[in-house]
């Protein structure tokens, strides 16, 4: 009886969480020209719809490249923070460490308009800005990740490697760097999906020439209701389960998480 | 191969001195052991010969030229690691070879050499494997192979034995003494396990919170430990306040309260002098003699059974005596609790401590 009963709230805590997406995905094949659920008939013709829409086109190109390239630049500022708060020895140490991952706490709202006022008042440029504010945003997914593997790797072998002859560059990338990859790759994977996800810093910061994927969906909706929007969603969602499970398969999601 | 001297090291982190004043001098292809309780300094000593910890004050000299400030890497030596340290993402052959391969030793010549090093560590047929895919004893092997394949010129150990079971452990202790003989390589060797040190040793150098207190051959530290902590740490059990009656080349004679005690070991102190007598536990055995030359009778507080052996524990006019028997096949106890009984020990097991 008791195992019925868990079984229920399983599934119903399940259901509560995926019913919504489900209910989008099926919508995405409806042959009506607005968003109807239950889908009457079936049909592609929403993803052609889609990926026709020179919008959607420019606002994905975007929005790959932002998340690209602000991975690009975060990761090697990760990594030399990460390694620097992890073997430093030095004062404001915890300090800074709380500092890196702030803007995973601090409403995403308070900075964009933080980097808004910032930027107009410095003169930075539109494309400029946003890629930015992405790094920052970014930043913290891939330090975090960084210094939870660098904590579980041993500092001993950093030694051998030192009696057997290594330069410290040597041993950081002959033998660090190697044990980093799991939270390398977990980290670089979450900011991408981080980076092409959000919305607020993109609504603050993006010009009409710098038009973000959810943004482009986002006026889109506004004076469309048709099933396109939920065959992109579909793309979407099928892209973002694909990564969840390269991650799984390449480290566990766990160690991706820092846990 | 080298020689190693050891001149004034300290070290402190923060307010603890860590290292005091630590001198020793190691003749070349010695095998030294560090030996003392966790928390005395040994490991310390140990990294800041093999540059990984920079000393506050003092000098380290490998044959005679001073590497006090040379970088770990340039010093030649070869280190173990208690949790072996090999390097998780590289083979067992590449591990072994690291040393060669920073050397720029060509990979064919480091393949073999690397090679070599396995087979004398038994494990010719794993070059291929993964250091997880092997066992505890294994990796540790490897991790010796790894640190002499290129002939350092020092080799340390830090406790590379401490996490593994006892079996294997001798095992390892017996391969070990072959091997490092074998190539005459100048060894230190970190442990907190006197039975390890005096299996192992040319010399024994004992440490206590952060000083030297004591350095020489295994049956040296072993019958005339110097002070009260190195009689403990050697396994002395029973201790008593004595002055010196008189003492010649044949031993001494000692006041023990009312007691008599006559040890064959030459106290080189004046007489009058109070000093600490330690006796071992096994040294000590239940009599008939009346009165013998050393001895003493108390009343049997407690006897335990330990297998091989039986502990008695005797309340007598010296004050508490722990006495251990072997037990052979006999499944009665030598005494029983409120028994009085008679204790007897040869002069040559009574230990004069000149600093208690």
């Amino acid at each position: 009886m008791q195992r019925l009963l868990t079984r229920l709230a399983v599934a119903l805590t399940l259901s509560f969480i995926l019913a919504p997406i489900l209910i989008v995905i099926a919508t995405a094949f409806g042959e009506a020209s607005y968003v109807q659920f239950p889908p009457t008939g079936l049909t592609l013709k929403w993803f052609a719809a889609a990926a026709r829409r020179p919008e959607f086109q420019s606002a994905g190109w975007t929005s790959l490249w932002l998340a690209a390239s602000s991975t690009a630049i975060a990761t090697p500022f990760a990594l030399a923070a990460a390694i620097g708060l992890v073997r430093g020895r030095f004062r404001g140490r915890d300090a800074i460490q709380t500092f890196l991952t702030s803007p995973m706490i601090v409403p995403g709202i308070v900075i964009s308009l933080a980097l808004l006022v910032t930027s107009a008042a410095l003169g930075v440029r539109s494309d400029l800005r946003l890629l930015g504010a992405h790094v920052l945003l970014t930043l913290p997914y891939l330090t975090r990740s960084l210094i939870a593997s660098l904590l579980r790797s041993d500092t001993l072998i950093e030694d051998a490697a030192y009696t057997l002859g290594a330069s410290r560059l040597q041993t950081f990338l002959i033998v660090t760097l190697p044990g980093l990859y799991e939270g390398l790759l977990a980290g670089m994977l979450f900011a991408l999906i981080i980076s092409f996800d959000n919305v607020s810093i993109s609504l603050f910061l993006a010009s009409a020439k710098s038009n973000t994927l959810p943004l482009a969906v986002l006026s889109y909706v506004e004076f469309n209701y048709d099933p396109s929007i939920a065959a992109l969603s579909t793309v979407l969602i099928v892209v973002s389960i694909a990564s969840a499970l390269v991650l799984e398969r390449a480290v566990g999601l766990r160690a991706a998480l820092g846990k | 191969m080298a020689s190693l001297s050891i001149r004034s090291v300290s070290k402190a982190f923060g307010a603890n001195k860590v290292l005091d004043d630590v001198s020793a001098e190691i003749g070349t292809g010695a095998f030294v052991t560090l030996l003392g309780p966790s928390g005395c300094g040994k490991t310390t000593l140990l990294r800041i010969i093999a540059g990984l910890v920079e000393a506050d004050g003092g000098e380290i000299l490998m044959d005679d030229t001073n590497v006090t400030r040379l970088e770990a890497r340039r010093r030649g030596i070869g280190m173990v690691f208690q949790s072996h340290a090999l390097f998780p993402h590289m083979t067992v052959l590449e591990n072994v070879g690291f040393g060669l391969r920073m050397r720029g030793v060509p990979r064919q010549e480091r393949d073999r050499l690397a090679s070599e090093a396995l087979a004398l560590v038994h494990l010719r047929d794993f070059g291929r494997r993964y250091p997880q895919q092997l066992s505890g004893g294994q990796q540790q092997r490897v991790a010796i192979a790894r640190a002499v394949v290129f002939k350092p010129r020092v080799l340390l150990m830090d406790e590379p034995f401490g996490a593994l079971d006892r079996k294997l452990r001798e095992a390892l202790q017996i391969e070990l003494r072959r091997m490092t003989r074998e190539l005459g390589i100048t060894t230190i060797f970190v442990t907190h396990d006197q039975g390890e040190a005096l299996i192992l040793s040319d010399r024994i150098a004992l440490m206590q919170a952060g000083r030297l207190v004591q350095i020489g051959t295994p049956a040296e530290v072993f019958r005339q430990p110097q002070t009260r902590f190195a009689a403990e740490f050697m396994g002395v059990e029973n201790f008593f306040a004595a002055q010196i009656l008189g003492s010649d080349a044949d031993g001494t004679a000692l006041a023990c309260g009312a007691a008599r005690l006559l040890s064959r070991v030459q106290a080189k102190l004046p007489a009058g002098g109070g000093i600490a007598v330690g006796i071992r536990a096994e040294d000590i055995a239940l009599s008939d003699d009346a009165h013998p030359v050393n001895g003493t009778s108390g009343e049997v507080r407690d006897v335990v059974y330990h297998g091989n052996t039986w502990t008695i524990s005797v309340s007598s006019a010296m004050g508490e005596i722990v006495c251990t028997t072997q037990a052979g096949a006999a499944a009665n106890p030598p005494a029983n609790p409120g028994e009085t009984v008679q204790l007897a020990w040869r002069p040559d097991a009574v230990l004069v401590i000149p600093d208690p």
